[in-house]
């Protein structure tokens, strides 16, 4: 639009600059420099949204050197206003090349700056957690584009080699970036130290220092993770975030950042879902679910509401995966999430119930990060696209973990019916011979066997569960040699305690807040009384 | 022989890369295993398709398979492109061996190794590891097998099903049964392959009813 064009005189372009633009800029510059945390959070997140969708709504924001009078040439907030300028480009308007690359160009200015010099300014923690995120959100998005080769140009293709070479959006360069600022910033020794719970008190605002480095390596931990997922190895995206921990929750601080913490237990549940670890996996989706469930109240204004929903609806889907596939983690969930599953996703889970691979399908595409290619395509023979490579092949992991699984519900439901049966009689009834049934079984028992995490900081490590409701196993009768497969009787004792205890507390509220004298009746009364 | 230990910024050292191929021919040698090490080396590979050397990965994955039932395979092969696993005969077929191995298709597992016993003779250890895990699963879904279905699933006939048995009885707890049908072997107890009638006793802990003791005392 009108700003892209590019001014070459920079006079005329600082003149089309609005002056409530010129004017946010200022105060904006003024309010870092003065550590005003309060007023820096409200012009981020508030004044620079009604700016936005005042004069750019589909339009880029002026480029940093119109802006630049007015900060005094600052480095440091050049640095800051293009990470927004970029920001808000990805969001409203189609990336270039050009801009891909400039964007690359100035986060690594950015972090190298924060992890070389001591900068002293304090930054809204919101802030920090939004550029890990948009860092790898633009990472992401790279790796999409490179890809689709068959759309693309000569030159364009020509350009891209020559980013190549530079390393630009490189897979490691930007892990490394991650671990810099998680090694710079020293949170690794600081949270084993004692737990968080010091940044959990002043919320990453300590007196005497800056809360950036501290924060953007805290926030690295998460992004690491990410990463990790994105490139299909979960085994190191589960170490990566040591010494955060999903199951000992005290001192977590990303309960404040409801981004952060989506994100955190987003990632960490779909790593312990790829690895067969659903017991796990279903802990931390109802974590998260519950509590987001709580409080999605306070966002309804925010921008990032609609992402906040996207994800509780990707996280509902991958819940009712674990549970298609390990019934027995429905007995960890709390009735809130257990109750909206079941709303959103009864039919699904029924017909996954059955070994309907096409649900798990497209529950999985619809639920699964967006994978990165890690690699450029080789540009002089690609002919396809290779930007859905990495999914396919995630993708065809987890169905193959399915397939593996899919005779097995008719086989329970064929175990539930007797407490013993004959192998023959039994093949006989699932219509297969016996050394598949035997096949079967074996299968099924291995299947039911799970690692669950059981207690210590390493996530990865755990204890093996029976995680299952049907207890059988194989006998051979001494006399006859035939083999009789045994069901064991589990009796459920219902449990009412817990119902009973919650329904009374709640009753016990609502008639504490009955007998409450009504304020606003009592002081109109006494008036009305004193004039009668 | 000293254990490499992979954290923080060693992850993503390129420079670490003959390192790591080093140490998967020690591992392979001294029968030990470092998950950590070989995932960072798959993940090399696939950041770098150029420097892959498939006889490394087949040696991984092979490793990998025989610490069933851990998932170690799984974290490995979700690194892998799939070009890859395509590509190579060796990988493609240890990934065969492996999708074999999970779903308990012992028949089809004996199968697959006889076509591949030069690549699995290199690894040492590696029928005695797969065997364990057979074993290990049998026991823990037959109270009392047959011996055919125990020779079947362990691919071992004759004496050397007779020799491994009596190592097993001596060590692990089995015993042999004769019986007019044939004989049978009968596996050490555990809670897995025994009838165990569970009642799940509901256990009312004091938390829970405190905050209603508040509301009955009232009025005494």
């Amino acid at each position: 639009m009108a700003y892209r064009g590019g001014y070459d005189d920079g006079y005329e372009g600082f003149f089309q600059v609005p002056d409530y633009v010129k004017q946010w800029a200022y105060f904006f510059y003024r309010h870092i420099r003065e550590r005003n945390i309060p007023e820096i959070e409200s012009m981020y997140e508030v004044s620079f949204l009604k700016l936005s969708d005042r004069f750019y709504k589909a339009a880029p924001w002026p480029e940093v050197k119109y802006i630049a009078e007015v900060v005094d040439q600052d480095h440091v907030f050049c640095l800051l206003y293009k990470e927004m300028y970029f920001r808000h480009l990805y969001a409203r308007c189609q990336p270039t090349l050009r801009d891909r690359c400039d964007s690359w160009d100035n986060y690594c200015d950015l972090f190298g700056l924060l992890l070389t010099s001591n900068v002293n300014m304090q930054l809204p923690n919101i802030w920090l957690w939004d550029m890990v995120d948009e860092f790898l959100y633009q990472f992401q998005s790279f790796c999409q584009y490179r890809g689709k080769v068959q759309s693309m140009s000569p030159e364009e293709i020509e350009n891209l080699k020559k980013c190549e070479v530079k390393k630009v959006w490189n897979t490691i360069e930007v892990l490394n970036i991650l671990q810099a600022l998680v090694d710079k910033s020293g949170i690794v020794a600081e949270l084993e130290g004692d737990g968080g719970a010091r940044l959990c008190e002043l919320k990453g605002y300590y007196p005497q220092s800056s809360n950036v480095l501290r924060m953007l390596g805290y926030f690295s931990l998460t992004g690491l993770m990410r990463v990790h997922c994105l490139v299909g190895d979960y085994y190191t995206a589960l170490k990566a975030v040591y010494p955060l921990n999903l199951h000992e929750r005290t001192h977590l601080f990303t309960p404040c950042i409801l981004g952060a913490h989506i994100t955190l237990f987003y990632y960490g549940g779909f790593s312990y879902l790829m690895q067969r670890r659903y017991l796990d996996a279903a802990r931390c989706f109802n974590a998260v679910l519950l509590h987001i469930y709580r409080v999605k109240g306070e966002y309804r204004s925010s921008p990032q509401f609609e992402q906040i929903l996207k994800k509780n609806e990707q996280m509902y889907q991958l819940l009712a995966i674990c549970l298609a596939l390990c019934p027995a983690a429905a007995k960890s969930l709390d009735e809130n999430v257990l109750m909206q599953l079941r709303e959103r996703h009864s039919e699904n889970m029924a017909a996954m119930g059955r070994g309907d691979i096409d649900v798990y399908d497209s529950l999985f595409r619809d639920a699964c990060p967006k994978f990165v290619t890690s690699t450029p395509p080789a540009y002089d023979q690609a002919t396809t696209n290779t930007n859905q490579l990495a999914f396919r092949a995630q993708l065809n992991s987890f169905l193959l973990e399915v397939r593996s699984q899919q005779t097995l519900p008719q086989l329970k439901q064929y175990l539930l019916l007797y407490s013993s049966i004959s192998l023959t009689r039994l093949a006989a009834l699932m219509d297969c011979d016996e050394a598949a049934l035997r096949q079967q079984l074996l299968c099924l028992k291995n299947k039911q066997r799970q690692l669950k995490w059981d207690g210590g900081k390493d996530m990865t490590a755990g204890t093996w569960t029976v995680a299952s409701d049907l207890e059988f196993h194989i006998d051979v009768d001494p006399e006859s040699g035939s083999e009789m497969v045994m069901v064991s009787d589990t009796q459920q004792v219902a449990t009412y305690a817990p119902f009973l205890a919650h329904h009374i507390s709640r009753f016990e509220d609502i008639i504490r807040d009955l007998s409450l004298p009504p304020p606003v009746a009592a002081a109109a009364a006494a008036p009305a009384a004193a004039r009668a | 022989m000293s254990a490499l230990t992979i954290s923080g910024a060693d992850r993503y050292s390129p420079e670490k890369l003959p390192i790591l191929e080093q140490n998967v021919d020690e591992q392979v040698a001294n029968r030990t295993w470092n998950l950590d090490a070989n995932v960072t080396l798959l993940r090399f590979y696939q950041f770098s398709p150029a420097s892959v050397k498939p006889q490394i990965i087949a040696k991984i994955l092979i490793k990998a398979i025989m610490q069933a039932p851990n998932q170690d395979y799984k974290s490995c092969i979700t690194l892998l492109p799939e070009r890859l696993q395509q590509a190579d005969e060796a990988i493609y077929k240890v990934v065969q061996l492996a999708n074999a191995l999970e779903t308990s298709r012992f028949a089809d597992f004996w199968n697959a190794a006889n076509t591949c016993r030069d690549l699995l003779a290199t690894i040492p250890g590696f029928y005695e590891a797969v065997r364990g895990f057979i074993a290990h699963t049998l026991v823990h879904t037959y109270g009392r097998v047959t011996k055919r279905t125990l020779a079947d699933c362990l691919k071992l006939d004759g004496a050397t099903l007779d020799q491994y048995l009596s190592d097993k009885c001596r060590a692990a707890g089995w015993s042999i049964v004769s019986t007019p049908a044939g004989d049978v072997v009968a596996l050490p107890k555990n809670e897995d392959n025994q009838s165990v009638v569970k009642r799940t006793q509901e256990l009312i802990r004091f938390e829970q009813v405190a905050p209603m003791l508040k509301a009955i005392t009232v009025g005494f």
